[in-house]
């Protein structure tokens, strides 16, 4: 995956993270770094349809065995994770 | 004509005690309300997988009884602690339902952007009181916890405690020799109206736990078994999960035609004869715009 794809994989998932799951609330202070389960952005519920979103928009399947909380750290982890999927799927 | 009052609705106690296994004495004492309590999440599972076959229906005490006890399926907060308070008081006891927030694992108190609500159940004996929650899954109570703010409670190894905010009282657990947060509650006691509306939310809004997360969970003695859906597999297999207090957690593969025997066996819940599971989550439609 290019410099480019991985950044546009980001822009994407810190779009879902921002209208998605924090919607009304302020989504200003959101970065790739911003730590999503010690904040609590991302809860169980959250988690899963993020893994839905993961399935439909970006064609992968996550395991729950992946769901840990090193993979969803925060949209960097996950963007890793993903990439980390898509290759292995090809 | 002799009839029932509609506020104490008909509750078949025989056949909730035989679902559960349970013929000990029903006074209304302590022993009771913790052997109850036990029998009741070893034998009647927390459970979201049944919406995968059909969509919830209203709230509704016969409804429940059907499903929990009749058709040996589980279900979730709403309906077992219903069932469970309706039992108790049919048996004598004096009984509040309580509202929760969910909060599960994180220490940050911030406001979650998803509101989680639970229903669990305080009962009194004179002066003194105990929770009771039968139906949170995950790592919720085994018994009945007293209530007492800052007294650590072992059940089977699990290790409980009551904390208080300001306007809350949060029940606590040990996770890896740290404090985390379960649910947080208040007092104010629940009418058969609150819970129409926590049943709604749980039953039709798109962020539910009901409709995103799918698995089945019942603990015995203090060994959690849980059964989830995997849904990276395109065979749809299932996760199944033994877990004890301060031990590893075996984990096996379920072949989806092995799951209506392994949730028989181990998570006593029964599929209607020759349903299957799918092999794809219902999907919540997510807006992308």
């Amino acid at each position: 995956m290019s410099d480019g794809e991985r950044q546009a994989l980001l822009e994407k998932l810190t779009r879902y993270v921002s209208d998605e799951v924090l919607g009304e609330q302020d989504a200003t202070d959101l970065t790739a770094t911003t730590p999503l389960l010690e904040w609590g952005i991302l809860n169980s519920v959250e988690t899963a349809r993020l893994t839905v979103f993961l399935r439909q928009e970006c064609g992968v399947r996550v395991s729950p065995t992946q769901v840990t909380a090193e993979n969803f750290r925060n949209l960097e982890s996950i963007t890793d994770l993903v990439t980390t999927l898509r290759s292995g799927s090809r | 004509m002799r009839t029932r009052s509609p506020a104490r609705p008909r509750v078949d106690l025989d056949a909730y005690l035989a679902r559960i296994g349970y013929d000990g004495t029903v006074d209304a004492t302590l022993d009771t309300l913790s052997a109850l309590h036990l029998a009741h999440i070893a034998n009647i599972p927390f459970s979201t997988i049944e919406a995968l076959l059909a969509p919830p229906l209203p709230l509704d005490l016969k409804r429940i009884q059907q499903k929990l006890v009749h058709d040996r399926q589980g279900g979730y907060c709403v309906e077992q602690n219903l069932l469970f308070a309706t039992v108790l008081e049919e048996l004598g006891f004096s009984v509040t339902m309580l509202a929760a927030k969910v909060r599960s694992g994180s220490p940050d108190p911030r406001p979650r952007p998803v509101p989680r609500p639970h229903l669990l159940l305080s009962v009194r004996f004179g002066e003194r009181t105990w929770l009771a929650d039968v139906g949170f899954g995950g790592d919720g109570l085994m018994l009945p916890l007293p209530f007492v703010v800052g007294e650590t409670t072992d059940q089977f190894g699990w290790k409980f405690r009551l904390a208080t905010e300001e306007h809350e009282y949060v029940l606590q657990n040990l996770r890896q020799d740290e404090w985390s947060d379960v649910y947080s509650f208040s007092l104010l006691p629940q009418a058969p109206t609150d819970l129409v509306m926590m049943h709604h939310f749980c039953t039709t809004h798109p962020k539910s736990a009901l409709l995103n997360i799918f698995w089945t969970q019942r603990a015995e003695r203090g060994v959690r078994w849980t059964f989830w859906m995997d849904w990276a597999t395109e065979s749809g297999d299932a996760l199944l999960t033994r877990q004890r207090a301060n031990a590893e957690t075996r984990q096996s593969r379920v072949p989806r035609e092995e799951h209506a025997a392994v949730l028989a066996e181990k998570l006593s819940l029964h599929l209607p004869a020759g349903v299957m599971l799918p092999t794809e989550p219902r999907l919540t439609r997510i807006s992308t715009a």
